[in-house]
């Protein structure tokens, strides 16, 4: 019968490296997918203007 | 109508509304109204002084240096209690060619760079210690300097020269993205483009708000409005259509159907062409959809700042602080022996006798008076603590407007009048009663004054609902 304990250990071990590496892998992932959606949904620049108020500050009466 | 407290009230409510992409720009002439103002510590530096609180209170961005902005020297505005007060010109220079305020800055919204620059315009006078200079001189060093910054950078210039001039600035200098205007003879001016530049301004006086809402694409130009376009173009051929049916059916009808014949011909050419028209725009309006956004999109609005607007309450606090400044400046009145010739002149009371004499021999025209808002002008002035204000005072008042000259501020015999000149009595209208009240048979009064007459107060600026054929009406007095 063949010892699988070793493997199994070596797998044990591997296996939250290689689950660190998928959860990074994804999390870059899903940050890149998000970063182009927010470039691309960027809300607009919203600019207020105004010219010539001349010392107006409020209505006289 | 307008209003530094509306302004801050509604520029906060959208930043309320989560729109924290903001540049809140001025295109200039911010504080004055004319070229020279009186020397010392008057009114209209109090007033600057409070406007430039204001706007750094709301976080403005960057205001352009206009001409009537220097009507109090370029000291005023550097000495001003409103330390990094953000003025921007790019062509103003003191004797030596050394710039007077900062050039140009820039800023990084959503991943753009923006540059901002300003424009001074020409004036007739201007303090002796500082030169304007031409925009074609500075202009190709500026956009040069600028060249440091990002490609997709996106700029924009805040002028106070002549709209013809900046249209020939678009002509000349398409690096330019956006440019905000002051010209004094334009109202709200819609965006409009020149090669790839962006125009829009507001109305004068602090009236409206203008907002412009940019969706920056991937290239610095502005997106032609396609959809739009094609809406026109479809409204065109359904009314293309309906005269073609119209047409069609009155041929049959007709007896000589070749009389109609021609006119359905053109008709039906126009309809090919158009179509032809329609169907290609319609394909490109789908591309663009398809490729996603590319170029720079708007949006523009004018918000009316209406009477019935609410205020910010920190503004108010400031103005209200304003009102006081000015009550105290002008609280001793000058004796009426000390007025100078001049302004006598200017306010030409000599003539006028008030509405206690009118009174004596007009009861009943008095009565339908004491009733109209003309009398409690100067009482509205009190109510707003305004009646020491010298802006306000010239149309809350009586005045010979048939012989004054236009007020000054300098005039501080407006505040020693008798009680029987406070109001916009008798004379106002009627013109000056001295001599009518002493000899009524050999002098008589105008019965009806002329619609020139009520302009000097019911300007466009002050008054927007002016009707003179429906106002003369409502004011006119009883028949004797």
């Amino acid at each position: 019968m063949a010892d699988y304990s070793a493997k199994e250990k070596k797998m044990t071990k591997l296996f939250p490296l290689n689950m660190l590496l998928f959860i990074a892998t994804t999390l870059f992932a899903l940050s890149s997918i998000s970063t182009t959606l927010h470039a691309t949904d960027a809300p607009p620049l919203t600019i207020f203007f105004s010219n010539n108020v001349q010392g107006e500050t409020e209505a006289c009466g | 109508m307008g209003g530094l407290s509306k302004k801050s009230f509604q520029i906060h409510s959208l930043i309320e509304q989560g729109k924290n992409n903001q540049l809140r720009l001025d295109a200039g002439n911010l504080l004055f109204k004319r070229p020279v103002i009186a020397k010392g510590p008057g009114q209209e530096k109090l007033t600057a002084a409070t406007i430039m609180q204001a706007y750094k209170k709301l976080h403005y961005d960057a205001v352009g240096v206009g001409p009537f902005d220097l009507s109090a020297g370029v000291q005023f505005l550097q000495n001003v209690p409103v330390k990094g007060f953000p003025w921007i010109s790019a062509n103003v220079f003191d004797k030596e060619g050394k710039p007077l305020f900062r050039r140009w800055k820039n800023r990084t919204i959503n991943g753009v760079n923006i540059a901002i620059t300003a424009l001074t315009g020409a004036a007739n006078t201007i303090p002796q210690d500082i030169q304007i200079s031409s925009w074609d001189l500075v202009l190709p060093g500026l956009l040069e300097e600028m060249k440091s910054l990002p490609d997709n950078s996106f700029i924009i210039l805040l002028s106070t020269l002549p709209a013809e001039e900046n249209r020939l600035i678009a002509e000349k200098h398409p690096r330019i993205n956006l440019i905000l205007e002051a010209d004094l003879h334009q109202r709200n001016s819609i965006p409009k483009q020149v090669n790839r530049t962006l125009f829009t301004q507001t109305e004068k006086q602090g009236k409206y708000q203008g907002i412009l809402e940019i969706l920056f694409g991937d290239e610095r130009m502005w997106r032609q409005d396609g959809k739009k376009k094609l809406a026109e173009l479809q409204n065109k051929l359904g009314s293309l259509n309906w005269q073609l049916r119209r047409l069609e059916k009155s041929a049959v009808a007709a007896d000589k159907k070749e009389q109609y014949s021609n006119s359905i011909k053109r008709l039906q050419n126009e309809k090919l062409t158009l179509t032809k028209t329609i169907d290609s725009l319609t394909r490109e309006v789908a591309d663009e959809q398809a490729a996603g956004t590319k170029e720079d999109q708007y949006e523009f609005r004018f918000i009316a700042l209406q009477k019935n607007m609410p205020n910010d309450p920190a503004i108010e606090v400031l103005l209200k602080k304003l009102n006081q400044q000015i009550r105290q400046l002008h609280k001793r009145p000058i004796a009426p022996g000390q007025h100078s010739q001049a302004t006598k002149q200017q306010l030409s009371t000599a003539n006028l006798v008030g509405y206690a004499v009118c009174r004596e021999c007009h009861t009943a025209q008095f009565k339908f008076w004491q009733q109209s808002a003309h009398a409690k002008a100067y009482t509205t002035l009190v109510n707003k603590e305004k009646n020491f204000n010298l802006e306000c005072l010239p149309c809350h008042i009586t005045e010979d407007l048939y012989n004054s000259t236009p007020k000054t501020t300098d005039n501080r015999a407006m505040l020693s009048l008798p009680v029987t000149l406070l109001s916009v009595g008798c004379e106002s209208c009627h013109g000056p009663g001295k001599r009518h009240s002493a000899n009524p048979e050999q002098f008589q009064m105008t019965a009806r004054p002329q619609e020139e007459i009520c302009l000097r107060c019911h300007t466009e600026d002050h008054d927007d609902n002016f009707i003179y054929d429906t106002k003369i009406l409502k004011i006119s007095c009883t028949k004797e």
